[in-house]
C-alpha cells in the first residue's frame, strides 16, 4: 500500500505548480531507507560484514596458524607479536579468535535460515489450511512449551556435537538450535498469515479474481517476510549465545576446533593465570551479539515504523 | 476466567506427557549407562544392579510387533509406563548417582538455591529497571535519559556469563575482593542465606540481573513515554492536580501495566535459574543438577529437572496469559 507523509503547504504548493507526487516506492526500498538513517544499525552492520570479512579472511588475517604450539610462549598477554595474547599451549589467541568467528557466525546464520524454513513452511501451510492449521499448532504448541536449551543439551548429548562439515559448519549443533526455536517462527508466520488473508488488499486481490497461488506469492509472503527476518535478525546472536554457553558447559564444539564457546571454556580453566583469553573470547562474542541486535533493532523499525 | 484456567490447566497434560516421552527417548538414547565407570562392573554385576532398577526392561515397547496381544500386556511393564505410574503418584524415583537419594530431594534441594538466586534477582531488577524507566521516562532527552538508553541499549545484549566472566576477571583475579565459586550452608532458603552467601552471592546475582534490569527499564520506559501522551495526563494538569498526584495516580498506574505482563517469563527464568551461571560459579542449583546428571546419565535426576522445568515454563505461560487478562477486560471475552 502506498503511504504518503503528510499533506504540507510545499506538497500542496508543489502539485499547484504541476510538480508530480512523490513516485510510488516499495515496502522493501522504504524499509531500506529508513534502515540506512539509522545510524545505530549502520554501525552494527558495519560491525557485522567486518566480522564476516574476518571470518572468511581468516586464513590470511591470523599471525600465526592458529593450531600450532609454541611451548616458549605459553600464557602471554598481549603484546605486538601476539595482538591477544597466547594460551596455556602458546597458541596465538587472535588466530583462534578469528578462525573461531566462522563456526560461531557459521552456528548463527545457517541456524537461523533453518529454523526460518521450517517455521515458514509448517506456519504458512497452518495459516492457509483449516484443516493443516488444527494438526500442525497443536504439534507446534507442544514444541513451543519445550524448555528449550534443556532440549539443546539433550539432543547435542544424545547425537554427539563433533561432526563439523568443511571444517567449521557444527551440523548438529545448527540442528540442534533450529529443532528447538522454529515453533517461534511457525507461530509468527501463522499469525501473520491468518490477519493478512482479512486485509483488503487480499480481499481486493481476490475480488478481482486472483488465484490462491497468485495470493500468496504477491501479497501474503512478501507481508510476512519482514517479520520473519527481523525475528531470525535477533535469533542470530541467541543462536550465538546458545552455542557458547553449550560448548562452555563442554557439550558443544569439541576441543581443536576453536569455536568462542570452546574458547571460552579453556580460557576459563586458566582465569587467574591468563585472563585475557577469557576477556578476549568474551568480547568477541559480546561485540557479535550487540552488532547483531543492532541491526535486528534497525530492520524491526524500518519494516514498522508506527511500532513502538 | 475459571473454565478458561481450568481448560488450559487440562491443556498442559498431554504438553508435559509428550515432553515426558520425548525426554525419556532422547536420554535413552545417549550412549552410555548409568554404571559406566574407567573400570567397568563386571557382566553379572551390571546384571544385577539393572534388574534392581527396572533397566533391563524395554524403554517404551516390547516390540514392533503391535498386531500380536503379548504386545498390548506387557506395554505396561516398560521403563517409561512404570516411570509415569510412579511419578502420577508423586514418586519421581531415586538418583542412580548420588547413593539412591530421591529425586525429589535432589531437586528440592536445587531449587532452594536456585530460586534464593532468582529471587534477589528479580526483586533487583525489577526495582531497578523500574526506577531507570520511570526516571527517564520524567526526563526525557536528558542526560539522565541517555544514560539509561545507553545502559538499556548494551544491556539486552551482553549475555550473562560474559558478563559473569568479566566480573570474575575484575573482582575476583584482579582486585581479589569476592571469591569466584561456592555455596555454603545449602539447607536455608531464601534470605535466611544471605548473611552466610552474601560475599558469594554479588557476582553472580548482578550477571543475572543486568539483562531483566534493561529490558524492563525500557518496556517501562516506552509505556510511559506512551502514558504521558495521554488525554487523561491533560485532563489531569488542566484540573490542576499536583505533580505527585499526577505522576503516583495517573501515570504509574497505567503506564505500569505492561511490565505485569513481562513479570511473568522474567520471573521464571530467573527462578528456576541459569544453569550457566550455576556452572561458572560453581552453585549447586538446579541448573547445574541437570548438567551433571546428563554427563552421570542418571535418568530419574534428568526426567525430574526436565518436567520441572517445562511445569514452570507452562505455567508461567499461563499466569502471563491470566494478567492480560485481568488488565486489559477488553480480551476477557
Amino acid at each position: 500500500m502506498e503511504k504518503r507523509g503528510p499533506i504540507s503547504a510545499e506538497r500542496i504548493a508543489g502539485v499547484a505548480f504541476g510538480e508530480t507526487l512523490p513516485v510510488h516506492r516499495s515496502l522493501w526500498i522504504d524499509a531500506a531507507r529508513r534502515f540506512a538513517r539509522n545510524w545505530i544499525a549502520m554501525i552494527g552492520l558495519t560491525l557485522v560484514l567486518g566480522l564476516i570479512g574476518l571470518a572468511i579472511l581468516a586464513p590470511v588475517v591470523q599471525r600465526h596458524d592458529y593450531r600450532v604450539q609454541n611451548l616458549a610462549h605459553t600464557s602471554e598477554g598481549p603484546s605486538w607479536t601476539y595482538w591477544f595474547g597466547t594460551d596455556q599451549l602458546g597458541r596465538d589467541q587472535w588466530s583462534r579468535v578469528v578462525n573461531g568467528a566462522r563456526i560461531s557466525l557459521c552456528v548463527g546464520i545457517m541456524s537461523q535460515l533453518l529454523t526460518a524454513v521450517i517455521g515458514m513452511v509448517v506456519g504458512g501451510l497452518a495459516g492457509l489450511n483449516r484443516w493443516m492449521d488444527n494438526l500442525l499448532m497443536r504439534f507446534t504448541d507442544i514444541a513451543y512449551s519445550f524448555p528449550d536449551l534443556l532440549m539443546m543439551i539433550l539432543l547435542l548429548a544424545a547425537f554427539g556435537s563433533g561432526l563439523l562439515l568443511f571444517g567449521s559448519v557444527p551440523v548438529t549443533m545448527i540442528l540442534a538450535i533450529s529443532l528447538v526455536w522454529w515453533p517461534t517462527i511457525a507461530r509468527l508466520v501463522r499469525g501473520q498469515m491468518l490477519s493478512l488473508q482479512q486485509r483488503d488488499f487480499t480481499l481486493a486481490a481476490r475480488a478481482t479474481g486472483a488465484s490462491q497461488w497468485q495470493i500468496v506469492w504477491t501479497h501474503l509472503l512478501p507481508n510476512t517476510l519482514g517479520p520473519v527476518i527481523v525475528t531470525i535478525t535477533f535469533g542470530i546472536p541467541r543462536a550465538i549465545f546458545a552455542e557458547a554457553a553449550l560448548s562452555f558447559i563442554g557439550l558443544g564444539i569439541p576441543p581443536p576446533s576453536p569455536s568462542w564457546g570452546t574458547l571460552v571454556n579453556d580460557g576459563f580453566r586458566f582465569i587467574s593465570a591468563a585472563p585475557h583469553l577469557v576477556v578476549t573470547s568474551t568480547l568477541a562474542i559480546a561485540v557479535t551479539m550487540m552488532s547483531f541486535t543492532f541491526i535486528g533493532d534497525g530492520l524491526r523499525d524500518a519494516f514498522d515504523p508506527w511500532a513502538r | 476466567m475459571f473454565l478458561y484456567t481450568s481448560r488450559r490447566l487440562l491443556g498442559m497434560i498431554p504438553v508435559l506427557f509428550f515432553i515426558a516421552v520425548v525426554t525419556f527417548a532422547l536420554m535413552h538414547a545417549v550412549p552410555g549407562g548409568p554404571w559406566d565407570r574407567e573400570k567397568p562392573l563386571p557382566p553379572q554385576a551390571l546384571a544385577k544392579v539393572e534388574a534392581k532398577y527396572g533397566l533391563d526392561k524395554p524403554v517404551f515397547a516390547p516390540s514392533w510387533r503391535v498386531w500380536e496381544p503379548e504386545f498390548w500386556r506387557e506395554l505396561t511393564d516398560t521403563q517409561f509406563a512404570s516411570y509415569i505410574a510412579d511419578a502420577v503418584r508423586g514418586d519421581l524415583g531415586v538418583s542412580y548417582r548420588q547413593l539412591n537419594r530421591p529425586v525429589a530431594d535432589i531437586l528440592l534441594d536445587g531449587i532452594r538455591i536456585s530460586a534464593t538466586l532468582g529471587l534477589m534477582a528479580l526483586v533487583l531488577s525489577t526495582s531497578a529497571g523500574m526506577v531507570l524507566g520511570t526516571l527517564s521516562a520524567l526526563r526525557q532527552n536528558s542526560w539522565l535519559d541517555y544514560i539509561c538508553v545507553a545502559f538499556v541499549t548494551f544491556g539486552v545484549c551482553v549475555p550473562n556469563f560474559v558478563l559473569g566472566l568479566l566480573l570474575m576477571v575484575l573482582f575476583t583475579v584482579h582486585l581479589h575482593w569476592l571469591p569466584s565459586s561456592g555455596w555454603t550452608d545449602p539447607t536455608t532458603f531464601v534470605f535466611l542465606s544471605i548473611p552466610s552467601n552474601c560475599k558469594q552471592m554479588v557476582m553472580p546475582v548482578i550477571a543475572l540481573s543486568v539483562f531483566p534490569t534493561a529490558y524492563i527499564a525500557r518496556v517501562a520506559r516506552a509505556s510511559l513515554l506512551d502514558v504521558l501522551q495521554q488525554d487523561y495526563m491533560r485532563t489531569a494538569r488542566a484540573k490542576g492536580l499536583t505533580q505527585q498526584v499526577i505522576v503516583m495516580r495517573h501515570m504509574m498506574r497505567n503506564g505500569l501495566i505492561p511490565i505485569l505482563t513481562v513479570l511473568g517469563p522474567v520471573a521464571a527464568s530467573l527462578v528456576t535459574g541459569s544453569f550457566i551461571i550455576e556452572h561458572l560459579f560453581a552453585i549447586p542449583g538446579i541448573g547445574r543438577q541437570f548438567v551433571y546428571s546428563i554427563f552421570a546419565r542418571d535418568y530419574g535426576v534428568i526426567m525430574g529437572t526436565t518436567l520441572f522445568y517445562a511445569v514452570v515454563v507452562t505455567v508461567a505461560n499461563l499466569i502471563v496469559d491470566l494478567t492480560y487478562v485481568l488488565v486489559d477486560p477488553r480480551i476477557r471475552s
